[in-house]
């Protein structure tokens, strides 16, 4: 049984690497801290939330507001700096195309390192080998390079891969930058399966449609504060009030 | 699913456990399969668009230890032709070894930011990696040394079986090297600079293409570089049959501090390597 549970999380971390410049003061957003010389931001700021299994949230907010670091955490890449967060099941990701690839591998090379990495045995990678390449829908291109491939492609065959073995917990960030609307319809089915056996989807994402079609709660941030977390309709209606 | 449940506290930023580096070791370890897929990756990809491939390593190495034996022997004239040519080969055999593990430490995690900001896996699978990849050159290289020593006429005494447990050991040096090295140059970027500007300088202070009875006086502060004696463990049981004694003392004392080192500095700061990245 998958579930996230965060009791006053809060997550910041110092610049480094930054000039003595001082900030503005009176338009400076209240989650960048200045200390003498050290700066800090404040990524996310005492959040309290728990997400039960079936849930698909939406993670919304401007850029900057802390929905990847949000993801992340999640992920067990960043640790909080306060409070706590516990996370049961099984968790893949999908942060960045560009990231955690060997760009000059083929797709198929790359399916077995991101399986390697996902636990997997060779003889079960070569199981599912078919499957995602199929999904993915990249043919003949599944034996060229990564680097030879477009930004919907990359997209498409991460999909696959993140997917493929239906993980208990799955965090999506801002995935559909790019593909067109056939995989998305496709996308979303095999998300919907994913969470109708007992899972959780996370994205973070701009695409009101997408997170309307595919979540069914959504959390707010701005600034790395929870402005509210709750049914997506009412999210988007309270965020509607209160910015403009 | 009890064995499913992870638990991040703000504690485990503040400072880890002294132990943590080792759990990071052995859970490391059991991803083998991954470390070895990206080494080998790595190195192919490193030579995959050229049209000769790995030969250029092997090219590159030949050319530098021929035209240095024919330069230095020369230059030099001792009694043995023949051992003191194959000094200058193993010597730059291991020489060229340790400037790859040194001088590639600083940048161990700055070079996978892409993958550290995306996976959450053990720190130590990127420096076992790396570990591969260079041992993979290690490999490689070594049958420019076994040519050479053939064109030399120099024959290896029995001793020479002494020598694979510096083998040995210069890979599981590299496990501190890398990972103290790594977290501290990924918060300070000038380590990777320094390391590579007192690389060249070295090479010239460490008994390579002078032998340390030639400079007495100048042995007295060489003694303490610590390649002098990471080459002298495996170049003495080949040139002579002994066990350099001493030289292993020396690198297993600095072996052990460079560990106490890496246990403090990963306890205290390994959480936030992924923020200086």
């Amino acid at each position: 049984m998958a579930s996230i549970e965060a009791n006053n999380m809060s997550l910041h971390y110092r610049v480094s690497g930054h000039g003595g410049t001082k900030f503005s003061g009176a338009s400076t957003p209240s989650n960048l801290i200045q200390l003498g010389r050290k700066k800090y931001i404040l990524a996310l700021n005492k959040l309290n939330f728990s997400i039960q299994n079936g849930q698909r949230v939406g993670l919304i907010g401007r850029n900057g507001s802390g929905k990847s670091t949000l993801l992340r955490v999640l992920g067990g890449i960043y640790t909080p700096t306060a409070g706590q967060l516990s996370v049961s099941g099984n968790v893949s990701s999908m942060f960045n195309m560009n990231l955690g690839v060997q760009p000059d591998a083929s797709g198929r090379e790359n399916i077995v390192i991101r399986g390697l990495i996902k636990g997997w045995r060779r003889s079960e990678i070569e199981v599912r080998m078919n499957e995602i390449i199929d999904f993915s829908e990249l043919n003949d291109f599944i034996d060229l390079p990564l680097r030879t491939y477009s930004d919907g492609m990359k997209m498409r065959l991460l999909f696959a891969i993140a997917t493929s073995f239906s993980p208990e917990i799955l965090l999506l960030d801002e995935w559909i930058g790019a593909g067109d609307t056939s995989f998305q319809t496709k996308a979303a089915n095999r998300m919907n399966n994913l969470v109708d056996k007992a899972g959780i989807v996370v994205i973070a994402s701009h695409n009101r449609n997408l997170l309307k079609r595919v979540c069914t709660r959504a959390v707010w941030l701005d600034q790395g504060k929870m402005r509210a977390f709750g049914e997506i309709e009412d999210v988007f209606q309270k965020m509607d009030e209160e910015t403009t | 699913m009890p064995d499913n449940i992870k638990i991040y506290k703000a504690d485990n930023f503040a400072s880890l456990k002294p132990s943590a580096i080792f759990i990071d070791l052995l859970e490391g370890l059991k991803l083998w399969r991954i470390w070895l897929a990206l080494s080998w990756q790595e190195f192919k990809s490193s030579y995959r668009r050229s049209l000769f491939g790995v030969f250029w390593v092997l090219a590159s190495f030949t050319g530098f230890v021929f035209i240095k034996l024919i330069i230095f022997s020369a230059l030099i004239t001792t009694e043995d032709g023949k051992l003191y040519n194959a000094y200058l080969t193993i010597g730059l055999y291991v020489w060229m070894y340790l400037v790859l593990v040194v001088n590639s430490a600083p940048s161990t995690f700055t070079g996978a930011s892409g993958w550290m900001r995306s996976e959450a896996l053990p720190y130590s699978l990127y420096v076992f990696k790396n570990i591969m990849r260079e041992f993979y050159n290690l490999g490689l290289t070594f049958l420019v040394v076994i040519a050479a020593i053939i064109y030399i006429g120099f024959k290896p005494k029995i001793g020479s079986i002494y020598a694979i447990p510096a083998i040995l050991f210069y890979a599981v040096n590299a496990i501190w090297i890398k990972l103290l090295f790594g977290i501290i140059g990924a918060r300070f970027r000038d380590i990777g600079h320094f390391v590579s500007a007192i690389t060249l300088p070295m090479m010239f202070l460490t008994p390579i293409f002078w032998l340390p009875e030639q400079m007495p006086g100048l042995m007295k502060y060489l003694w303490w570089n610590p390649f002098y004696h990471y080459i002298e463990i495996f170049r003495t049981p080949i040139l002579t049959g002994e066990i350099p004694i001493i030289s292993w003392i020396f690198v297993l004392s600095l072996f052990s501090l460079g560990w106490i080192c890496l246990i403090i500095i990963y306890a205290r700061f390994s959480r936030r390597v992924v923020f200086w990245l």
